[in-house]
């Protein structure tokens, strides 16, 4: 009942959260605006009960199927955007984090939580960690997907003397560019992390499945290059803007690889079903 | 009573007489004070802004208000009263009502959707309230106007866009930069539209602020206005890879800027986004700085265009807008009409009071010996009787304020007559 409750509740409150931004940037409606982001606060813990309710009822991580693994997602992006709009004061980017979670979150709410096979290794508070602070940096990697896309629209858009009319609603190109390079940094951070707890927590468990490398390994680790790449050519070739943006387009690509064909299809340990 | 405006402003005057009859604060409440005295006006409350000089004022009816307020306007001014007649309107009852609230969405300004004027019909009627020259109509109608101007403001996008270049300049170094404390501003030249162009960024926040100038003097000079540097032309290109926006106005026949220039100026400065904008005519950056990396450049063309389309876009909500002052207007009318109603409601109870208490002070001495709560039950008898006999009437009254039914009501009722 409380799980029923509280994954309804927190898609009306997101959906809620949604319009006011929405009419917010529409109508510039500071209030609105304001009650946007209470309400997308107010959700965050409602769906967060959600995903531990989940947990209880499967007596497992609430992440260890396909759906609760996005609910999942959805949640950590929901806490990044957050801080990254109370650190910013700019709300424009809530209209396309907001579906994205939305999005996911319905899925989890509609598709019942099914019997997992409880596996022995995915158990214990360094898997946790290992789970979460990977999922951490695919957010923080969608966040920089989005300030980079939303770049180049601008950037084109501005370049061509063509603002439009949702040009001023915008961030500017620099807090976008700003935007993509910390939540870069702080993905990489995190997915070096979490490919290290991985390995130990592997060579903790894995015993005959270790004897050959996963595939959710190398991809992660490709996705990890890319990224760096990104930080090395702006801290060292002084790369900026538009380039800059493609790079982090190029390694959302990989990550979006990783986390559905990478995942459903190519690895045997990852895999959700 | 009667409520009337008189006033001129930019569609009827031009600027050498709006100026001779513009009002300081304390200008304004000498006039209004000496107004008060001399004509026997209720109420007064006066909006003096670069485009327009008003005199609002509720008095007596009946007493040549309009003629007397616009001889005395120019009598405090100086100014000959035959000679700037052609310039005043006058505008009465309901059309006043009209004129502020469409002064106040901002459909009589200069620029329509210009933000100003709002903050100017508020300063001009607290500067009146604050010496009580306002009373119940005035109040309600700045009220009214004031509400109606942020209704249009949120609820329109009248006010969004803006319409000028130097704005749309503005507007546009803040989509690329953000917060422009953080960005260096050099102005090359030292043309009107760019003066115009730097104190528009400056106003948003620009704070490092560099002209550059073939005369070092004039260039002095203007930085010193501007509360920037000065430098000759030459170290003020030398300079440019330390600057985010260019603000180019320098007569010239052929671009001072070209693509060879600020090719070097980007490798220098690491690809960081450069913001051109090209106000000259001739153009004095070469068209071909566009295609580098990271240079946006916009000419005068480009941000004329801009602010034109804004402008559209502003012209396609004034449906919307006038639909918030008529509402308001109608909302006042008939709080204004209704005002008429007062006097006889007042008169009325009055009169049923009196005779109510009158004929229950005859029928208590007549039922002699009771008890204090039972004289309670019967004094409440007679109120309650009077007051609901007399609801129904009273609200409808309000309702309808027709000038024939007041003439009925005091006619039955044989009210005395006044206003």
């Amino acid at each position: 009942m409380i799980l029923l409750l509280s994954k309804w509740l927190s898609v009306l409150l997101y959906a809620a959260s949604t319009g006011c931004y929405f009419r917010h940037l529409q109508r510039r409606k500071p209030r609105l605006g304001s009650w946007g982001t209470a309400l997308f606060a107010l959700a965050l813990p409602v769906h967060f009960l959600a995903l531990l309710q989940r947990g209880l009822l499967m007596d497992a991580v609430p992440y260890l199927d396909f759906y609760g693994s996005l609910s999942l997602f959805g949640w950590m992006l929901g806490l990044a955007y957050l801080l990254l709009e109370l650190r910013r004061k700019n709300k424009a980017m809530s209209i396309f984090v907001l579906p994205i979670i939305i999005a996911f979150h319905l899925l989890f709410a509609i598709v019942p939580a099914p019997a997992v096979e409880q596996k022995s290794w995915a158990k214990g508070a360094l898997f946790a960690f290992h789970v979460n602070v990977s999922m951490f940096a695919y957010a923080a990697f969608t966040l920089a997907f989005i300030s980079s896309v939303t770049y180049l629209v601008l950037y084109r858009r501005l370049r061509k003397h063509r603002p439009g009319r949702w040009a001023p609603l915008l961030p500017p190109l620099r807090v976008l560019e700003e935007t993509s390079r910390t939540s870069i940094r702080v993905g990489v951070v995190a997915l070096a992390v979490g490919v290290a707890t991985g390995i130990v927590r592997a060579a903790q468990v894995w015993t005959e499945e270790a004897q050959e490398i996963d595939a959710k390994v190398p991809i992660s680790l490709a996705c990890l290059v890319i990224y760096v790449t990104y930080l090395l050519l702006e801290g060292r070739r002084g790369w900026r803007g538009e380039r800059s943006a493609w790079v982090s387009i190029a390694g959302f690509s990989a990550v979006l690889f990783s986390y559905t064909l990478g995942n459903l299809l190519l690895s045997r340990l990852h895999s959700f079903f | 009573m009667e409520l009337i405006a008189v006033g001129l402003n930019h569609e009827t005057s031009p600027i050498e007489v709006r100026e001779r009859f513009a009002f300081s604060p304390e200008q304004a409440l000498e006039a209004m004070s000496s107004m008060r005295a001399e004509l026997g006006v209720r109420e007064i409350a006066i909006l003096s802004t670069c485009n327009r000089s008003e005199v609002y004022s509720v008095g007596p009816r009946g007493t040549e208000l309009a003629p007397r307020i616009r001889t005395a306007v120019c009598r405090y001014h100086g100014v000959d009263h035959e000679a700037t007649s052609s310039c005043f309107y006058v505008h009465q009852h309901a059309a006043v009502a009209r004129h502020l609230l469409r002064v106040a969405s901002s459909l009589d300004s200069l620029v329509v959707g210009e933000p100003h004027i709002l903050g100017q019909i508020r300063d001009a009627f607290q500067l009146a309230l604050a010496q009580q020259y306002t009373g119940t109509v005035l109040n309600r109608l700045f009220h009214l106007a004031v509400h109606a101007g942020k209704r249009v403001r949120t609820e329109t996008e009248i006010g969004l866009r803006p319409v000028s270049v130097s704005s749309v300049g503005v507007d546009l170094a803040q989509s690329i930069f953000g917060d422009l404390r953080d960005c260096s501003v050099i102005v090359i030249g030292a043309g009107e539209i760019g003066q115009a162009t730097v104190r528009s960024l400056t106003q948003r926040g620009a704070g490092r602020i560099t002209v550059a100038n073939r005369s070092i003097e004039r260039a002095r000079e203007l930085a010193r206005e501007l509360g920037g540097r000065a430098l000759d032309l030459e170290a003020g290109f030398a300079d440019l890879r330390f600057q985010d926006i260019v603000i180019t106005s320098a007569a010239a026949d052929r671009p001072l800027l070209d693509h060879a220039r600020i090719a070097d100026v980007m490798a220098a400065r690491e690809d960081r986004p450069l913001f051109f904008i090209d106000l000259a005519l001739p153009r004095n950056v070469d068209h071909e700085v566009s295609t580098l990396y990271n240079v946006f450049l916009y000419n005068l063309d480009d941000l004329q265009g801009i602010a034109a389309e804004n402008r559209k876009e502003r012209e396609r909500d004034l449906p919307r807008v006038q639909a918030i002052v008529d509402e308001h207007v109608t909302a006042f009318m008939q709080w204004y009409e209704g005002l008429a109603v007062v006097p006889t409601i007042k008169e009325l109870r009055r009169r049923a009071a009196r005779i109510s208490e009158d004929e229950l002070q005859e029928h208590l001495r007549r039922l002699g010996d009771l008890t204090e709560r039972d004289r309670e039950i019967v004094r409440s008898l007679a109120h309650a009787i009077t007051n609901k006999l007399l609801h129904e009437p009273t609200v409808r009254l309000r309702e309808s304020a027709d000038p024939g039914h007041l003439a009925s009501v005091r006619y039955l009722f044989d009210l005395e007559s006044g206003e």
